[in-house]
């Protein structure tokens, strides 16, 4: 095995390498670790320990004086086997009693094992599929209106304006999974009532790189981002909204520092936008008179800090009754479909989206609600397997329905 | 051996200890330098201290400050996470961590009286400079006592959690296990000497302020113990004792007691800067 290569870690991961005192606050939260007890080397303190014992047997005092320790096959690979059953839901880092960022800590890690030739072999299917054919699904990228087929009215601006105030950036899931097709169309919907001067990119839209980021492999995901970025600015667009908060999330955090640029225009997530216009009573809303729940997305939620939005936007429903579920905001169970993990495991991914199920089921609610592609087809799927009739709706749709005629 | 012997002895075993822990914690800090700063990967030690220094004087020097003197004061010591998720083990850490950096602070402030302010600066006729020469002053004694109370009783919490009732979340490597040996060392040998002390020749008319050691040594003084030779041993081995445990702390669990602060208050600085980014300029009310 080769070296490992610290410098794919910040200054600050090697210190919170240090940092980490075993103490296991975070093994209580783990929502894969509840899951797969049998698999230790998934709870957060068992990856840091691995990396750690790594990084001293190559660069520790005895490394310096007697040279680097090769890397023990056998120990890599369960550290991989970890790393990447992990949904980097992110809520390890809440609880942490030392702030550990540990979600970034995961990635840089992934990138490790990605030097090491040690991941799963369907993340080389993954970057060949998102490289060469520029979305999740393997899909032709042409068909990425396909969602706007089925539409009585399909709004004007959806393909391809030259010139758009906003651009609304559909991304993979709801572009190619019949499941998330409401969403795109409920966004369209929504911004042509509320007036807003918004288009698509089409066929030009390219997978935005964050399951690729996210594995450890964000070399390939670079031509991705300049394509993006300057199609978005072909556009003169001073707005980007993605409905999709892994895309929003890699738009607003990873892409200027991937450019080592800013990016010339304003980043939001759906209900960021939803949130203005129902404010500015550009949209208005029907009764729903009912309860409902909702579930944070993590990327939503603990990675990009948006609580207050989509909450303010299903209150601003009148008649809806909003109640919480046992873990919310920061604490949020994840619903199992964050970090690839279903390409590796898909067994992992529904046990995780059942519990989260289940949470939602204990509060009444009617409706289940969110505000993230991948986290409604997830939580979909399980409430289909288990049986179970509770509606699971993104929050655009929600607004869609309840728009008066 | 009588007291000053055992002072030279300290001394002859504490300077070339906290010459290893200096040095152990240089290779430490190199290897995270190794680590990118500032998207900088491929940079030189020299360059990443340089940009780490600016850094830190852009926060020191600035208004910034006081986060950073909060972040320190809620997330480092008192530990808001822990409080909120774990109230025993949270009490467990405060005490323990509160007490050993009070008594850090003692013996720091008691040394530097000491060996720099009296005898360069004669100032041992100042009050509050000259009682750290004497342990049996009622504001030593006191806050001494109190901090290896405060410091035995989080000790004991860790002990009887990680090894009586083996929380299960908790994971015992071998590191943790010399944590607990040495601490326990530390405790065991720091109230031996002063019990030792209390029981001499050497203890003043107000050592009854050592509210916890002074009864203990009316009970022990009994015993048939040359004290006064005693104390001066248990002084040196509590002495060696301490030394080897800081010597070690860059390679042992001790380092979260560093690393741990540091990430903490810098996680905690840049997430309150980030919320008054926020408040400025974003349309948005995030909670």
């Amino acid at each position: 095995m080769s070296r490992l290569d610290v410098q794919r870690f910040t200054w600050m991961q090697l210190m919170e390498l240090d940092a980490c005192t075993r103490c296991g606050e975070c093994v209580k939260w783990c929502p894969t670790f509840a899951e797969k007890q049998d698999l230790d080397a998934i709870t957060p303190l068992r990856k840091i320990e691995a990396v750690r014992r790594f990084v001293s047997q190559q660069y520790g005092v005895w490394a310096r004086i007697f040279g680097p320790r090769p890397l023990d096959e056998t120990r890599v690979k369960v550290h991989s086997a970890g790393a990447y059953d992990c949904t980097l839901c992110g809520r390890c880092g809440v609880v942490c009693p030392v702030h550990i960022d540990t979600r970034h800590l995961w990635i840089a890690m992934r990138r490790t094992l990605v030097d090491q030739g040690v991941y799963p072999e369907t993340l080389d299917r993954l970057r060949e599929r998102i490289t060469t054919r520029h979305n999740l699904s393997g899909d032709p990228n042409g068909n990425r209106l396909i969602w706007s087929q089925n539409m009585p009215e399909v709004p004007r601006g959806v393909d391809g304006k030259a010139q758009a105030e906003v651009v609304y950036f559909v991304g993979c899931v709801a572009s190619f999974y019949p499941q998330s097709y409401p969403v795109p169309q409920s966004m369209v919907k929504i911004l042509e009532r509320a007036g807003v001067d918004s288009t698509t990119l089409g066929g030009e839209e390219w997978c935005c790189g964050f399951p690729l980021i996210i594995v450890g492999m964000e070399n390939a995901a670079v031509e991705l981002v300049r394509h993006n970025v300057e199609t978005v600015r072909q556009r003169g667009a001073k707005r980007l909204v993605a409905a999709c908060p892994s895309c929003y999330h890699t738009w607003k955090h990873d892409y200027p520092r991937i450019l080592g640029e800013r990016l010339g225009f304003e980043v939001l997530h759906a209900t960021q936008v939803l949130e203005e216009v129902v404010a500015e009573g550009r949209v208005r809303l029907t009764p729903f008179e009912g309860t409902v729940t909702y579930h944070d997305p993590c990327d939503l939620g603990r990675t990009s800090g948006v609580y207050a939005a989509p909450r303010a936007v299903i209150r601003a429903i009148p008649g809806v009754t909003l109640v919480e579920m046992e873990h919310h905001h920061e604490y949020a169970l994840c619903c199992g479909g964050g970090g690839d993990v279903e390409m590796s495991d898909a067994e992992l991914t529904a046990a995780v989206a059942r519990r989260r199920l289940g949470e939602a089921q204990a509060t009444g609610a009617q409706v289940l609600l969110s505000a993230c592609q991948q986290c409604k087809r997830t939580l979909t799927q399980a409430a289909r397997h288990e049986k179970n009739r509770m509606p699971v709706v993104d929050v655009a749709e929600f607004v869609a329905r309840q728009m008066s005629r | 051996m009588n007291e000053k012997t055992a002072q030279v002895v300290f001394w002859i075993v504490h300077l070339p200890l906290m010459g290893l822990f200096l040095v152990g914690m240089w290779l430490v800090f190199t290897n995270w330098l190794k680590g990118s700063v500032a998207g900088r990967a491929d940079a030189s030690v020299g360059q990443k201290i340089g940009i780490l220094a600016r850094i830190a004087a852009r926060t020191i020097f600035s208004a910034r400050l006081g986060l950073l003197i909060k972040a320190f004061i809620t997330e480092a010591w008192f530990n808001r996470r822990l409080y909120r998720n774990n109230r025993w083990r949270w009490l467990n850490h405060f005490l323990l961590l509160t007490g050993f950096m009070l008594l850090t602070a003692l013996s720091g402030i008691s040394a530097l009286s000491d060996k720099i302010l009296i005898p360069f600066f004669h100032l041992e006729y100042v009050p509050w400079i000259g009682m750290w020469m004497n342990p049996d002053h009622p504001v030593p004694a006191l806050l001494n006592d109190t901090g290896a109370l405060l410091m035995t009783a989080g000790f004991l919490f860790f002990a009887v959690r990680r090894y009586l009732f083996r929380v299960p979340q908790l994971r015992t490597a071998p590191l943790d296990t010399w944590m607990a040996v040495g601490l326990g060392l530390i405790l065991l040998s720091g109230w031996t000497t002063e019990i030792a002390r209390l029981s001499s020749s050497r203890v003043g008319t107000t050592a009854y302020f050592a509210f916890a050691g002074y009864p203990l040594a009316q009970l022990a003084k009994g015993l048939p113990i040359p004290w006064d030779a005693f104390a001066a041993w248990m002084y040196v081995i509590h002495g060696l004792f301490t030394s080897i445990v800081i010597a070690t702390a860059p390679f042992s669990k001790f380092m979260h007691a560093i690393a741990g602060a540091l990430v903490a208050m810098v996680r905690e600085m840049e997430a309150g800067n980030a919320r008054i980014g926020m408040k400025e300029g974003a349309s948005h009310v995030q909670a």
